[in-house]
């Protein structure tokens, strides 16, 4: 009796041996294909600079960042560990002009179910896009934004860029200062057992703010003191760039001024020139004839209110000046 | 354990007292030789005989040894050199004479005697009986490869080719595998001194089978004595002296013509192929041994140079067409007309270019259908042959000295040192710029000093050593220690390199892609990748020694059953002297274009940081603020470096072997190591950019503590069977590699040019690329001369279980099972969590949150005066506080073995396995078995969080059916001499495969895109090697052996490897994917093109290595 017990007590030993030791391990590299294909994160591409900074990051009820969510990416963080440091930080916003987005998820996709291949034979090439398959439904401040984009099943929480996820690439632009519904379809984005992603706000539903219309550089670049202002020719223009395409007929008459600050340079002057150019982005700001060797500000008043052209408008409070020197 | 505990502190407290007195029975046997032990019995009674002395003698001993049964009839009699002896036992005045008890390396032999003892006479009687198979004295597995197996057993000519007879054992990139373990993590010892290679942990020593006495492979189940390995131990020993002058002559002899050619190797992405032949393998050598003075003193020697030429052809291949635009022409030799020389010219003119009726060949399936691979044919005229010539020099000497029975001495050196000589380094690149010799082997010498007290109750084992190994890395060509390798990481033209193709106008001019006569337009017509051209790269010259010595003192005792105490240490001081330089001072690789299409050259280069406070160099390094720019500068060294390194090893072990009952053993053991490793002499005492003093030491573990229990119970009570268990704990000595790449100095900067000149051009040359300093902007290192250690690292290592048992089924023939299972919970590797910018040497996987707070306390300290060394400080402790976040090590290896052996007896020998078994995991362990990559724990494995993904799945040592069979018989033909015929057949499972791709820091192959292992794997391939030996005296002492042996009897070449490279794009793995993810896989966006596949390797997963062709040695031996 004893030797059988023995034997059974051994054949089990060695069974739990061989089964354990094989059965797979939590990899914190790995993703979580048990379920529903949930979103980790959504990111904010800065077509401009790179940066993905977290428009949406998942987070447990205590306020944790998910264990698969992207937090130290070499080097980097993308999500704050927690929610309460992400809240502080406020969610990204969409840049106008340059914005793609990421929407990772913590398990690959039916690929072939999301995205559409463009494949190239004799460069053993495809590219990826999901115009027709078409994932998303977008609306950006009432209107529907067409798009195209990928699906790249590459990548993890470790990875730089992260995934697996669908990246949208805005074709409409969007109008500023507004928010942007993103609607994940239940019926395209499904996981490779068919299982398609949960419904609901923060599920397949994310709102996301894109930036409100502003300059976002000029050249010359403005500066208090006059030994640091920044010569231009006498024909030459101050440049302003919107991070959207402006609408030139938003302008009104006297919203755009360039004044003489005098011998000083301090202003407040008076207008000299009120010309302008708008071309896209760009607003170009100079005088009808050469101006004189002196100081002058360029400037768009206060209380001017400039619309993109896609229906997103910004009342420019305190205006905005650049001050320069024509020799 | 608390038994255990117990006895560990009575083996103290009798070493202490070294006074004990008992009627103890056993001592352990010591690595270079065996013992036996057993029982003298009354024939009829059955009682225990106690008082009979029991002597053993035989060719192998000087003198005799004795010993006097105790109060059980026991006796044991250690530190007897491998051989054949006469137990003789005197009682009373009657003398009884058992012969033939074999004695093992490493083994202990079971000898139970039934006397009269009603004999009163003074007789000597004549005992008939064997020696049980079974080995009752441990727990280790593995296999004992004699000089019967070695002469009469198809197989190679040196100890280091026998390796793989064991169960379990596999080969791979650099030598035997053991139970999963890389092969480089197994521990060779041969006369008792360890000869491991210092630098990356591989075999350094090697010797003939002549030189060779046994070669025990020890596959696990080793007691604490044995450390440093978590593969296999090696225990060489070779022969020695005897009363009789005893030698031989042999040589060897393979010549080419009788060798089958080996199918070409070809690859659809690459028109350059090979195949590598033997033109003839020859070795003649000598052994002799023999008294100085009879009993006293004997010598061995022995001398055998060996010689291999091959011949390495360098193919080049082509697309063909051999059908026309109707079909017409298949399975001809005839061209179609787009390939017609219509004008009769001589050359293919534009107008008889028809492209649309050129479309290359499709490999045909069994069926005949098309596959979607290309079929090619070697283009004639484009072959180029170069010979590559090997000779080693085997030497051994030994002497071995008797000042009595009970002391004895022994001094031995071997060596092999060896030049090769190759006329391509590689074969994919310029063949006239790759001309390559290099020089390698090894010199050892071995002392050893064994004494007996107390009876031989005490023995105490002295052994020193001293190892040398070395290699010499030479170029040959005029200007190839000058020149900066360039290598083309792209798929190209193979026209694109016409310049360094010498004969190409016999190979792809005509069939240039773009050119006007291109008869494919649209395919690459001779595909390369990879290309390499004008220098050599890397080359080293090295030296690696190891001076050891050890210790050890057992003691036998009777305390509730009989123990064995053995403790003993050792102390080894290691060297590695490396000189390493890139040729040129550079390594220029051009990578995939970007998007805009713009070439991007990488150049690797070896930097040397500008003194403290000085800024004259030219390459800005050391990014200080975390900006990404360098903040100090350096200057290319060209001269490379040079890295004197030195480690201290120190491991001391207490031991107990307790037989509670004759037939019931308890084996328990407690190993302590220690590893101090140093930095490079040169950079000691140097001062860092930020003001950190590089120190003397690189790291110290301590404390690395290997418990060893097991047991071993013969339910027969004869010596007949046995029943085991056996679990321990084995430590990593850390190879020196680390030291020489981590603390030498080493600080390799890589930077990518933009020179918009080079742009689109396919004939850059070195001195363009130097001119082009635009890479300034954009260069990053990687090293800072010495790396920072964690603080409270540990020691890398494995566990081992071990159940199993053998059963003696009939005379001389037993069958076993074994159970082995091993895993590895903690590594060693360099790591970094902030995307390079600090590499630290860690653990990865566990928490070094201490270390960090302890490094921010510091830092705190320095903020004032030392800011940068304190934002250091504090980088640092970033990265350690993150390395918890790596996924843990795993290395999971579980196998179940069935042996049969039968040793020489009834004129057969036998030995046989199979094993089944898996190995899965994240870590192969001191070398990467999918990129080769040998940087023991320094691999790019855990360099970066992202480049663990995927890493989990079957093992590449994941083999599960490995099945050998060696054996041989005698044929006694009587007056016309013995026929031998030998044979070994292995059968062994594929090995998984991988989809590679690469990664946008650390370049090809270092990405994994789906998980490992899941890309299938290569076939089972079977091979059979057979011998027949026919051999006979020619004197009283003298015979002649005239013997063949046939490898690969049935030409079998079937695939051993396949490509596993799936893109050079660099790619982001596919986390947990499969097959179907692949055509969704995208480039990464930041270094390619967005939305956009890899480029696909066509030739992914085709045959890239196979089996080794049909050879013929003949070889004869005269001995005497």
């Amino acid at each position: 009796m004893l030797r059988y017990r023995t034997q059974g007590v051994l054949a089990a030993g060695l069974g739990l041996l061989i089964t354990g030791c094989f059965s797979d391990p939590d990899l914190k590299t790995g993703l979580t294909p048990e379920g529903a294909p949930r979103v980790l994160a959504v990111l904010a591409t800065d077509n401009n600079t790179g940066a993905e900074p977290p428009a949406f990051c998942r987070y447990d009820a205590a306020g944790n960042l998910d264990p698969k969510g992207p937090s130290l990416v070499q080097g980097f963080i993308i999500c704050p560990d927690t929610k309460a440091e992400f809240d502080m930080d406020g969610p990204a916003e969409l840049e106008p002009l340059a914005w793609n987005l990421r929407t990772m998820f913590d398990e690959l996709l039916n690929g072939d179910k999301v995205e559409r291949l463009d494949c190239d034979l004799d460069a053993d090439t495809c590219d990826g896009h999901i115009d027709t398959t078409a994932p998303f439904d977008v609306s950006c401040g009432g209107n529907t934004i067409a798009y195209d984009g990928y699906y790249y099943p590459n990548g993890n929480k470790e990875s730089n860029p992260v995934g697996p996820a669908l990246i949208l690439a805005p074709i409409d632009l969007a109008p500023t200062d507004t928010d942007c519904t993103f609607t994940i379809k239940p019926s395209v984005v499904v996981d490779k057992q068919g299982e398609a992603v949960p419904t609901g706000a923060n599920e397949n539903v994310f709102t996301i703010h894109v930036k409100q219309l502003d300059v976002v550089e000029t050249d010359p670049v403005d500066a208090d003191a006059v030994a640091d202002r920044t010569a231009i020719p006498p024909d030459g223009a101050v440049v302003m760039l919107f991070n959207s395409l402006i609408d030139p007929g938003s302008i009104q008459a006297g919203d755009i001024e360039i004044r003489d600050l005098g011998p000083t340079g301090m202003g407040p002057g008076t207008v000299v020139a009120s010309d302008y150019d708008v071309v896209d982005n760009e607003l170009d700001i100079f005088g009808a004839a050469d101006l004189a060797p002196g100081n002058y500000s360029a400037s768009i008043k206060a209380t001017s209110v400039i619309d993109d052209i896609v229906g997103g408008t910004r009342t420019f409070t305190d205006g905005v000046t650049v001050r320069f020197v024509v020799e | 354990m608390k038994r255990i505990g117990i006895s560990f502190a009575m083996a103290v407290g009798l070493f202490a007292g070294a006074t004990i007195v008992d009627h103890g029975d056993a001592i352990a046997q010591s690595s270079t030789t065996g013992s036996v032990r057993g029982r003298i019995v009354d024939k009829k009674t059955k009682d225990a005989v106690i008082g009979a002395t029991v002597s053993v003698s035989g060719p192998a001993l000087q003198g005799q040894q004795s010993e006097i049964t105790d109060e059980n009839g026991a006796f044991q009699i250690a530190n007897l050199p491998p051989g054949t002896y006469i137990l003789t036992v005197f009682y009373g005045e009657a003398q009884f004479n058992r012969p033939n008890v074999l004695i093992e390396v490493g083994k202990q032999a079971f000898v139970s005697v039934p006397i009269d003892t009603e004999i009163k006479a003074s007789e000597v009687i004549e005992l008939v009986g064997r020696t049980p198979l079974v080995d009752q004295g441990s727990t280790k597995i593995g296999s004992t490869i004699t000089d019967e197996y070695t002469r009469n057993v198809p197989t190679g000519r040196t100890f280091g080719a026998v390796l793989g007879t064991a169960a379990g054992t596999q080969g791979d990139q650099y030598g035997v595998s053991f139970s999963g373990a890389t092969s480089v993590e197994s521990s060779y010892v041969v006369e008792g001194i360890n000869t491991t290679d210092t630098a990356f942990g591989g075999q350094s020593t090697n010797l003939p089978n002549e030189f060779v006495e046994e070669t025990e492979v020890i596959a696990g189940g080793y007691s604490a004595e044995f450390g440093r390995s978590t593969g296999g131990v090696i225990n060489v020993v070779t022969k020695q002296g005897s009363n009789k002058f005893k030698g031989s002559i042999f040589a060897y002899y393979t010549p080419g013509t009788l060798i089958s050619d080996a199918e070409s190797i070809l690859s659809q992405a690459s028109a350059i192929g090979s195949e590598l032949n033997v033109d003839y393998v020859a070795d003649l050598g000598f052994e002799v041994g023999g008294p100085i003075i009879k009993d006293k003193l004997w010598f061995h020697v022995g001398y055998n140079p060996s010689f291999r030429r091959d011949v390495l052809d360098r193919i080049i291949s082509t697309r063909i067409d051999r059908e026309d635009a109707n079909g017409a022409g298949i399975g001809t030799d005839e061209f179609d007309a787009c390939e017609a020389d219509d004008n009769m010219n001589g050359v293919l003119d534009a107008d008889e270019a028809i492209a649309g009726d050129c479309v290359p060949d499709r490999v045909k399936d069994e069926d005949g259908n098309d596959t979607a691979f290309f079929d090619q044919e070697e283009v004639a005229g484009a072959r180029v042959s170069r010979g590559r010539f090997r000779q080693t020099h085997f030497f051994t000497g030994k002497i071995n000295g008797a000042l009595s029975d009970n002391h004895q001495f022994q001094i031995s050196g071997f060596g092999n040192p060896a030049s090769f000589e190759r006329d391509f380094y590689r074969v994919t690149g310029a063949p006239e710029s790759i001309l390559f010799k290099d020089g390698d082997g090894a010199y050892d010498v071995a002392l050893k000093w064994t004494s007996k007290f107390n009876n031989g109750k005490t023995q105490l084992d002295l052994v020193g050593g001293y190892h040398l190994g070395y290699e010499d890395q030479d170029p040959l060509f005029a200007g190839g220690a000058d020149r900066a390798s360039l290598q083309d990481n792209n798929t190209r033209s193979l026209a694109v390199f016409k310049n360094y193709e010498p004969g190409f106008d016999n190979a792809c001019a005509d069939v240039a892609d773009g050119n006007a006569m291109d008869p494919f337009p649209g395919i690459r017509n001779c595909p390369v990748v990879n290309y390499t051209w004008n220098g050599l790269g890397f080359l080293e010259t090295r030296t690696n020694a190891r001076t050891s010595g050890t210790v050890a003192l057992t003691q036998r005792a009777n305390l509730m059953g009989q123990h064995t105490f053995k403790v003993g240490g050792d102390l080894e001081f290691t060297t590695y002297n490396s000189d390493r330089r890139l040729t040129g001072g550079a390594i220029w690789q051009l990578r995939p274009s970007n998007a805009a299409g713009v070439q991007r050259w990488r150049r690797r280069a070896q930097l040397l940081p500008d003194p403290v406070g000085t800024t004259t160099g030219d390459v800005p390094c050391f990014d200080l603020d975390g900006d990404g720019l360098g903040d100090k500068t350096c200057t290319v060294d060209p001269a490379g470096y040079q890295a004197d390194t030195t480690n201290r090893n120190i491991g001391a072990y207490l031991q107990d072997s307790w037989s509670i009952r004759p037939n019931f053993t308890v084996n328990a053991g407690l190993r302590w190591e220690k590893q101090t490793g140093y930095v490079a002499d040169d950079i000691v005492g140097d001062t860092s950019p930020e003001g950190e003093i590089v120190p003397e030491t690189a790291f110290d573990i301590s404390n690395m503590i290997a418990p060893r229990v097991g047991f071993v119970w013969d339910p027969t009570a004869e010596g007949r069977a046995k029943l085991m268990a056996h679990w321990g704990r084995f430590y990593e000595s850390v190879p020196m590699d680390i030291n020489v790449r981590a603390f030498g100095g080493e600080i390799t900067d890589f930077s990518t040019t933009g020179c918009t000149a080079l742009n689109n051009r396919d004939d850059v040359t070195q001195e363009e690329l130097d001119a082009c300093d635009t890479y300034r902007a954009g260069n990053f290192q990687l090293g800072d001369g010495a790396e920072f250690v964690a603080p409270s690292l540990k020691g890398q290592y494995t566990d081992e279980l071990i159940l199993g048992g053998e059963y003696e089924v009939m005379a001389d023939f037993k069958m076993g099972v074994n159970f082995v299972t091993r895993n590895m919970p903690r590594v060693i590797e360099d790591s970094s969590t902030d995307g390079g910018a600090h590499y630290l040497i860690v653990n990865p996987g566990e928490d070094f949150s201490a270390d960090a707070t302890d490094l921010r306390t510091e830092a705190t300290g320095l903020m004032t005066s030392n800011p940068e060394l304190a934002a250091l400080l504090n980088a640092r402790a970033d990265v350690l506080d993150k390395i918890s976040t790596f996924d843990k090590p795993i290395r999971d290896y579980q196998a179940v073995q069935i042996t049969a052996q039968q040793r020489f007896a009834k004129n057969a020998m036998l030995l046989a396995s199979y094993t089944y078994s898996r190995s899965v995991g994240n870590y192969p362990g001191l070398f990467s078995t999918e990129t080769g990559q040998l940087d023991p724990n320094l691999t790019s494995l855990y360099d970066l969080p992202e480049l663990m993904s995927n890493r989990y799945g079957a093992m590449g040592l994941d083999r599960p059916h490995n099945l050998k069979v060696d054996g041989f018989y005698q044929f006694d033909l009587k007056k016309a001499g013995i026929l031998t015929l030998g044979a070994s057949v292995r059968g062994i499972s594929g090995i998984p495969h991988n989809t590679l791709v690469g990664h946008s820091l650390y370049g090809a192959d270092e990405s994994y895109l789906l998980p490992r292992g899941n890309a299938g794997r290569s076939p089972f391939t079977t091979t059979a090697d057979v011998k027949a030996t026919y051999g006979r005296k020619i004197g009283k002492n003298q015979s002649i052996e005239l013997f063949a042996d046939i490898f690969n009897l049935f030409n079998t070449q079937d695939e051993t490897d396949a490509d596993e490279r799936y893109s050079t794009s660099f790619a982001d793995p596919i986390v947990g994917g499969d097959l179907s993810d692949l055509a969704h896989a995208k480039q990464n966006p930041l270094v390619g093109i967005t939305g956009r596949s890899p480029i696909k390797n066509t030739n992914f997963l085709n045959l890239s290595a196979r089996q080794a062709p049909r050879s013929l040695r003949f070889g004869l031996r005269y001995s005497f």
